[in-house]
């Protein structure tokens, strides 16, 4: 005993101190956690002159995450699959909008879906939605942009559940082929 | 105090592990002192003040450790080992956030109950190292006589050395081609989930040269030339393969296995030195490489080290290198007021762990502990054990889990011996270092890399002939 009573002493005294110190500085919002999910980043870009998502860099992203949902999303949009990509929207989308809506709306954005975006950050302030920050740099097309792309987990898993940047690209490619 | 006649670095160090093993008054005064800061800061009404006091006591728990570690083998112990690794890890990210709150920037959450989450955890290590040194063990008999080298084969080296490579590019096979890879280091953890087998496959490189070095050492002679470049290829492929980490541990069994058994000499300092501040350059060149690539900033790397990763350095290394005071402030706002305890669930993802990836069973967590530490990576969310240790059973948790820790290292200390038949000693040498292991990584992933170095270089150790050389000796 008397060997381990120094140590002994101390962790008493830090005993003491865990039970009475709060491991919240303050009382969080309601419906949101304390703590913020800790700041991340995808993969790096594989190659800046691709265009176009591989199967590698995709699956590079976690598995069951919403960034790999987003990621493969994104892919499908751009090797022009929409009828894929839309089972991949979340209930609340396909609710509102249909199968050949979407379709219209996909290949009216298809340009604007070129490059590889690269996740930045994943903020989760639910378990069941997560906000998907990306850094967009498309083919010729100067520096990155920052679009935030909101996810959904729905019961069969993460969907998007954001058509934002698609309509605006959509909108885009509108205006630019008016005569 | 330094011993009589002696000088340098080495003499210094070995000055105080010969103050440290005299006698007891200096435990009782860092007893006195670490107790006395702690009760200050429950006592202290201002937050930086406590703050302060605790990142001390902290601090002195680690000099403590490394204390008790000194005073065995000229510091060639498990202890000295864990001891140093919580001082990197721990001690100087408490007393850097304790002088600058700002460097962490986590709203809602406390410094000061993270630290003192570090301060049981700490002072129970310590306590489980005093009581190991009580226990009775007993000891592997000692060998007799010189020990010889016995010599191998070329087939036999072939057929040793394709477990390395053949692991190395299956390795790099299956995750998407070198080019892909390397051009990927930032994704290093998603990118080598669920492929530990062939990570331990790459890892047999060094437990088979540094078996034959040891046997060499363990002979009374020095490594040859081709064994050191070797080395230096298995710790490079070690690197490739991942996480900084692998090749820091795979340099500390190197040189702990020099320590326990070269001859005593000053000259050991002189060359440990060096090589410690470039395993400092390599972990932290490395880490802001990758940093560099995640962030992808458009401008060379020079130049982002030189505008950006030095101004930020300290911050970086709070918050990524060395965030155990972090993850100590997360999970104390979300345990348990938000997520409950998991009372063990993490043994047994320890049993589950074997089990390949792509198969094993996944065990739910709750969902605001899913999304403070797992919510983007799975692979990417080491956990120390304190903070294990809280998430599965509160504050006894803490105290139990690194009660055991300190006691596994005190044993280990206990049965080494530069004399033991070498797959043993090297069997020792893994379970030593996989106590930082075991500290820092999150405990299934740890156990399992524990379990691995120490079956590994035991395997290894019979190889390359430890048994031979022990019968002939």
């Amino acid at each position: 005993m008397a060997l381990v009573l120094p140590p002994l002493v101390c962790l008493v005294a830090a005993a003491i101190l865990f039970a009475s110190t709060s491991g919240t500085a303050a009382p969080p919002a309601p419906g949101q956690a304390a703590a913020p999910a800790p700041a991340t980043s995808g993969p790096a870009v594989p190659d800046s002159g691709d265009a176009l998502l591989s199967d590698a860099y995709v699956l590079a992203h976690p598995e069951n995450s919403p960034e790999r949902v987003l990621m493969t999303w994104w892919q499908d949009m751009q090797f022009n699959d929409p009828a894929l990509a839309y089972r991949n929207l979340s209930r609340r989308l396909r609710a509102r909008i249909g199968a050949a809506e979407f379709a219209e709306l996909a290949s009216g954005a298809a340009d604007g879906l070129r490059g590889i975006p690269r996740v930045v950050s994943v903020m989760r302030r639910t378990p069941a939605t997560a906000r998907v920050r990306l850094a967009l740099r498309r083919p010729r097309m100067g520096p990155s942009i920052g679009r935030t792309i909101v996810m959904v987990r729905d019961p069969d898993g993460w969907r998007v559940d954001d058509l934002r940047y698609l309509q605006e690209v959509a909108a885009a490619a509108g205006a630019a082929t008016q005569p | 105090m330094t011993a009589p006649g002696a000088h340098g670095a080495g003499a210094g160090i070995r000055g105080l592990a010969a103050a440290s093993a005299g006698a007891a008054p200096w435990r009782a005064g860092a007893a006195a002192a670490g107790a006395g800061c702690l009760l200050g800061a429950w006592a202290a009404s201002d937050p930086d003040l406590a703050a302060a006091l605790m990142s001390v006591a902290v601090a002195l728990a680690a000099a403590w450790l490394l204390a008790e570690g000194l005073c065995l083998r000229r510091g060639a112990s498990a202890t000295a080992l864990l001891g140093t690794g919580v001082g990197f890890l721990v001690a100087i990210p408490a007393l850097l956030v304790a002088a600058d709150p700002g460097l962490i920037d986590l709203p809602g959450t406390s410094l000061q109950a993270s630290l003192a989450l570090y301060a049981v955890g700490l002072f129970s290590i310590v306590a489980g190292v005093r009581l190991g040194s009580a226990l009775p063990v007993r000891r592997e008999p000692p060998l007799g006589g010189a020990v010889a080298v016995p010599p191998l084969s070329l087939r036999r080296k072939l057929l040793l050395a394709a477990v390395p490579a053949g692991a190395f590019v299956a390795f790099l096979a299956s995750v998407g081609g070198p080019a892909f890879y390397f051009r990927n280091l930032d994704s290093t953890g998603a990118l080598t989930a669920g492929k530990t087998y062939l990570i331990w496959g790459v890892l047999a490189g060094k437990y088979l040269v540094l078996a034959r070095i040891g046997l060499r050492w363990q002979a009374g002679e020095g490594a040859t030339r081709a064994q050191k470049a070797l080395l230096v290829l298995s710790l490079l492929a070690v690197g490739a393969v991942g996480a900084r980490l692998l090749v820091m541990i795979a340099v500390l069994q190197a040189g702990f296995l020099w320590l326990v058994l070269r001859p005593p000499s000053a000259l050991a300092w002189k060359r440990l030195l060096p090589a410690a501040l470039v395993l400092l350059v390599v972990f932290v060149g490395l880490g802001e490489l990758r940093r560099w690539q995640s962030l992808n900033t458009g401008t060379s790397f020079p130049a982002y080290l030189a505008e950006t990763g030095i101004e930020r350095f300290p911050a970086t290394f709070v918050n990524q290198y060395a965030d155990a005071i972090r993850l100590g402030m997360i999970v104390r706002s979300v345990v348990p007021e938000q997520a409950g305890y998991e009372y063990g669930k993490d043994l047994v993802r320890v049993v589950l762990q074997p089990i390949p990836g792509g198969i094993r069973p996944e065990l739910s967590r709750a969902p605001a502990l899913q999304a403070a530490f797992f919510g983007y990576a799975d692979t990417g969310n080491a956990l120390p054990l304190p903070v294990v240790g809280l998430i599965q059973l509160g504050l006894a948790g803490i105290v139990v889990l690194c009660g055991l820790l300190g006691l596994m290292s005190s044993l280990i200390d206990r049965l080494l011996h530069p004399r033991l038949r070498l797959d043993v000693l090297l069997a020792l040498v893994g379970a030593a270092t996989g106590t930082v292991i075991l500290f820092r990584g999150s405990l299934p992933n740890a156990v399992a890399f524990t379990l691995m170095d120490v079956i590994g270089f035991f395997a290894a150790a019979r190889a390359v002939g430890a048994r031979r050389s022990a019968s002939r000796g």
